[in-house]
């Protein structure tokens, strides 16, 4: 209830913040797992949670976790979430349990958007530093309410951290990026249902549809090739290659063969070239699926134009004469 | 006499059917002119499209005429012909176009019109005997290109067109000979002048050996160059004494800076007395046989002189592994499977390596900056490059600016992706030169205005200060030697008996931006670190697998693409390059290939590698 009360209060600044029906229905959650690090001295309970047609959307956990190497700074209390396949997608505060940086000062909005973004920077700098890079002891600062001192921030790790907050930046990113979202994984495996496999492959993360598509044989390919299709060319490049990559070409019904062809012009240039090697490059597939590039040569560029007419005079296909010459 | 050598000018006695018609011909390689103007000598893609070109590099303000003369034996009516190429064709004027004077008078047709590289007529001229004179006029500055100029007196001959029938007629044009007449011989032969080239010609150089040291351009220094101006990064392993002769300050890619230290790297590799210095000779091909490279041919880029390089032993140093590919020697070239040496690595996943292979290595860049003029400068309208940049606005360039695509090979289609990153820098500063006010009828533009009107005088002051026209390349082939460097030599900080290359930074290799989203800018990259302690390259990935004398230093050493992330900075390839050339020195000693320094003389090696420091 807290949750509600505080969305509807500050849901204007806050990184994660919910409309009170999503929240509503972010409540039904229960139960996964408990989360031990003796690294970041945790200990916590981590909860699945579910959508109004009660299919698993994401987890979510309550954290009161010690950031500081000293005593300039309070513990951090948030609740974290994150997706099936276990990435970070946001945090929500609690109410009385502000963040706050170097001498307590609380966190102002710009500051939890930057901590949002920083965490979902799966590529931050912080993951190649070690807690000594981050500050610089040659400078000290001296605290106003705290008879304490505490060095200054690097210029090169700037950037990746919330100034006046570089300890939680550091603290936080390891851990909703770190071990957490293997023993996340490993849950979702244990509850994997077809259900399951659908919300990862309609996600917005590109590495949560990968977790998907990699969990897929040739069969699970075969028997969900609409579904596949409908995510091929709506998804990132790199997805889409992968797919174009992976899978189990041709089909036996070639009315699926045309449907996957027929996805061509929605690609981008990458899965595009990646298309095109495959479908000219393999042996197998040039019999049933090479022909089948007749109904996109309006798509073609030069260079694929190029590549379709070599394989097909290669291949010995009829007609090249009226088609390419 | 000069002259005379630069143009040739040719007659040829033409027979169609049984009647002899006596017709005069002259061609003028653009690259030879004697006064180039501000046009600039472009040899990056003579594999390609056949030779090196004039290329007017202007950024947007149409450049110097350049000229030259040359000799009319016949006096008549000549028909001129221009090899050009228009390099963005589309619905606007070409970007690139340029006219021909001939004695003093403009001929008819503008030129830089093709779509690509081919012969373009200008216009017919009436010439009397004697010295006249000939001249490109640049009209926009954005990189019109010559390559060549034709006068025919037969109004209907054919030129070729295609490559070999083109590069056949050419040679005999200008009376090229088959092979070199010139030929000198050497100890070593180091092809490419970049930090690995140098730091192998001056290892070999003190250890007692007579170095060729062959660069296509006229200053040394490759990507740390001034002409590219990355700065050098890694550390220096047992070579610091050498490599401080030839390394940069961090300033920041693309900074003037490199400019004074290109002058300190020159002087440092001029006192050394026996490494013979080639600039703006670029090889063209290798003579192997029996797995073993008797001599390196090359071509002034200017003059078109060629020279056979002799020797025992060669390294190559061009970075597309030219003289290994010339030679036969294997490589590869793209993205292996993670799972052929085992590289993948979860935090980047995919981006990191694939599952399965493919070419998309890791692009070229184009550095570039702008200066405050301080007043108000215009930028041409440039529609032809708005494509590319869409609504991405930027004033300057730095390593991010990198452009690779699946679909394009780093070699064979270098000037496609140098004119990507033409249309890239153009566009993204046309855009910044003419932000997009906020809409009159928003809040945002009453609160904006006073940021607005600063914003719009900032972009109005600017101007391009530099834009570079040679492609910084991170990679492409990589020859193949007796060990393979894989991300496992680093994960494992691998110890070899033969460890000669030591480096700390952390391995770093690039992925294009628009791969997770496709709306994304295709120009640029950002970086993946996979941080870790000391890493060594051993001696076996610095010489060919199947060519006896052929070492390799620098980017196309023996490495998998990921293997290649961490040593391809230049302080490494320099050591690479360093060690190359004391382990030539033995080769010279004992009279045997790279291979036998592993198996019989490591010890030696090892310790003469020491006692560099």
């Amino acid at each position: 209830m807290r949750h509600v009360l505080f969305g509807l209060l500050f849901f204007t600044f806050l990184p994660g913040f919910r409309t009170a029906d999503e929240l509503e229905n972010s409540q039904k959650c229960r139960k996964a797992f408990v989360y031990k690090s003796e690294a970041l001295a945790l200990n916590e309970t981590i909860e699945l949670c579910f959508d109004t047609a009660g299919i698993p959307s994401k987890y979510k956990a309550e954290v009161n976790m010690p950031v500081c190497d000293d005593t300039l700074c309070a513990n951090v209390v948030l609740v974290f979430y994150w997706d099936l396949a276990g990435h970070y997608t946001g945090f929500d505060t609690i109410p009385g349990k502000p963040l706050t940086k170097f001498d307590h000062q609380e966190f102002a909005k710009e500051d939890y958007q930057k901590m949002d973004q920083i965490l979902k920077d799966r590529n931050s700098m912080l993951r190649i530093l070690e807690k000594g890079d981050l500050i610089d002891k040659t400078v000290k600062m001296k605290a106003k309410t705290v008879d304490a001192v505490t060095g200054a921030t690097p210029a090169t790790v700037k950037n990746a951290v919330v100034e006046g907050a570089v300890y939680s930046s550091f603290t936080l990113w390891h851990f909703v990026n770190g071990t957490i979202q293997n023993e996340l994984a490993a849950y979702t495996m244990s509850q994997y249902s077809d259900t399951i496999l659908r919300v990862m492959l309609e996600s917005r993360n590109y590495e949560t549809q990968l977790f998907a598509l990699r969990q897929m044989n040739d069969d699970d390919f075969r028997q969900h090739a609409n579904l596949i299709f409908s995510i091929l060319g709506h998804s990132s490049p790199l997805i889409n290659a992968y797919i174009i990559a992976k899978l189990p070409l041709p089909f036996s019904n070639q009315e699926i063969n045309k449907k996957f062809i027929s996805r061509f012009p929605e690609l981008d240039d990458y899965s595009k070239s990646i298309f095109i090697d495959r479908i000219t490059g393999e042996d197998s597939l040039i019999p049933s699926l090479l022909p089948l590039m007749i109904s996109q040569i309006e798509h073609l560029d030069n260079r694929q134009l190029a590549l379709i007419s070599a394989s097909w005079r290669k291949y010995g296909l009829p007609g090249y004469s009226e088609l390419f010459d | 006499m000069m002259m005379m050598k630069k143009i040739f000018v040719a007659a040829f006695i033409m027979l169609i059917g049984i009647a002899e018609i006596n017709a005069q011909s002259i061609l003028i390689e653009a690259e030879s002119f004697t006064d180039k103007g501000g046009w600039v000598v472009d040899p990056q893609f003579v594999e390609q499209m056949g030779s090196p070109y004039l290329l007017a590099h202007g950024m947007g303000k149409p450049v110097k005429d350049a000229s030259t003369a040359f000799s009319v034996r016949k006096p008549g009516l000549y028909y001129v012909w221009v090899r050009t190429k228009n390099w963005v064709p589309g619905n606007w004027d070409a970007p690139g176009r340029f006219k021909l004077l001939v004695d003093g008078q403009k001929l008819e047709r503008t030129l830089g019109l093709n779509p690509e590289w081919n012969w373009e007529f200008a216009g017919e001229i009436q010439l009397g005997k004697g010295t006249k004179q000939i001249s490109l006029q640049d009209l926009t500055g954005f990189e019109g290109r010559c390559d060549a100029i034709y006068l025919t007196m037969d109004e209907s001959e054919k030129i070729p067109s295609e490559m070999a029938g083109l590069k056949k007629w050419r040679s005999n044009k200008l009376g090229e000979p088959i092979v070199p007449e010139k030929n000198e011989k050497y100890d070593l032969v180091v092809v490419g002048g970049g930090i690995a080239g140098c730091a192998a010609s001056i290892a070999a150089a003190e250890q007692g050996l007579k170095v060729a040291l062959i660069h296509d351009r006229p200053v040394l220094g490759g990507n740390a160059s001034g002409e590219i101006r990355v700065h050098t990064l890694g550390i220096y392993g047992k070579f610091e004494r050498i490599i401080k002769m030839l390394d940069t300050e961090h300033y920041p890619n693309g900074s003037p800076a490199a400019l004074k230290e290109d002058q300190r790297r020159m002087d440092n590799v001029r006192q050394y007395k026996n490494i013979s210095l080639y600039l703006n000779y670029r090889a063209y091909d290798a003579d192997a046989r029996h797995s073993k490279i008797n001599s390196v041919d090359a071509r002034h880029t200017s003059t078109g002189e060629l020279i056979r390089f002799e020797a025992p032993l060669f390294v190559d140093c061009t970075g597309d592994g030219w003289i290994g590919y010339w030679a036969g020697a294997e490589y590869s070239y793209g993205r292996e499977a993670s799972s052929k040496y085992g590289e993948d690595w979860d935090a980047h996943g995919l981006l990191w390596s694939p599952e399965t292979p493919d070419k998309m290595v890791m692009g070229s860049s184009v550095l570039w900056r702008s200066e405050n003029a301080g007043k108000k400068v215009g930028f041409p309208e440039v529609p032809w490059a708005l494509d590319v940049a869409n609504n991405y606005a930027a004033k300057n360039g730095e390593w991010q600016w990198e452009f690779t695509r699946n679909d394009l090979s780093q070699i064979d289609d270098a000037e496609h992706i140098r004119d990507h990153m033409f249309r890239a820098i153009y566009g993204s500063f046309y855009n910044f030169k003419n932000p997009t006010a906020p809409s009159s009828n928003t809040d945002q533009a009453l609160t904006d205005t006073p940021d607005w009107q600063k914003k719009q005088e900032h972009a109005d002051s600017l101007q391009l200060q530099w834009v570079s026209y040679l492609l910084g390349k991170r990679e492409s082939r990589r020859l193949i030697g007796d060990h393979i460097y894989t991300f496992n030599d680093v994960r494992d900080n691998t110890r070899f008996e033969d460890s000669v290359v030591f480096e700390n930074r952390a391995v770093d290799v690039h992925y294009q931006i628009n791969l997770l989203d496709a709306d994304q800018p295709d120009f640029l990259s950002e970086a993946m670190f996979y941080n870790t302690r000391q890493y060594i390259v051993p001696y076996r990935s610095l010489y060919s697998k199947n060519i006896d004398n052929l070492f390799m230093a620098g980017r196309n050493f023996s490495s998998s693409h990921i293997g290649l992330g961490g040593p391809r900075v230049m302080l490494t390839t320099g050591q690479m390059g360093a060690a190359v050339g004391v382990a030539a020195s033995l080769c010279i000693k004992y009279n045997v290939n790279p291979r036998a320094i592993y198996a019989s003389h490591l010890e030696e090696y090892l310790g003469l590698i020491e006692s560099q420091k």
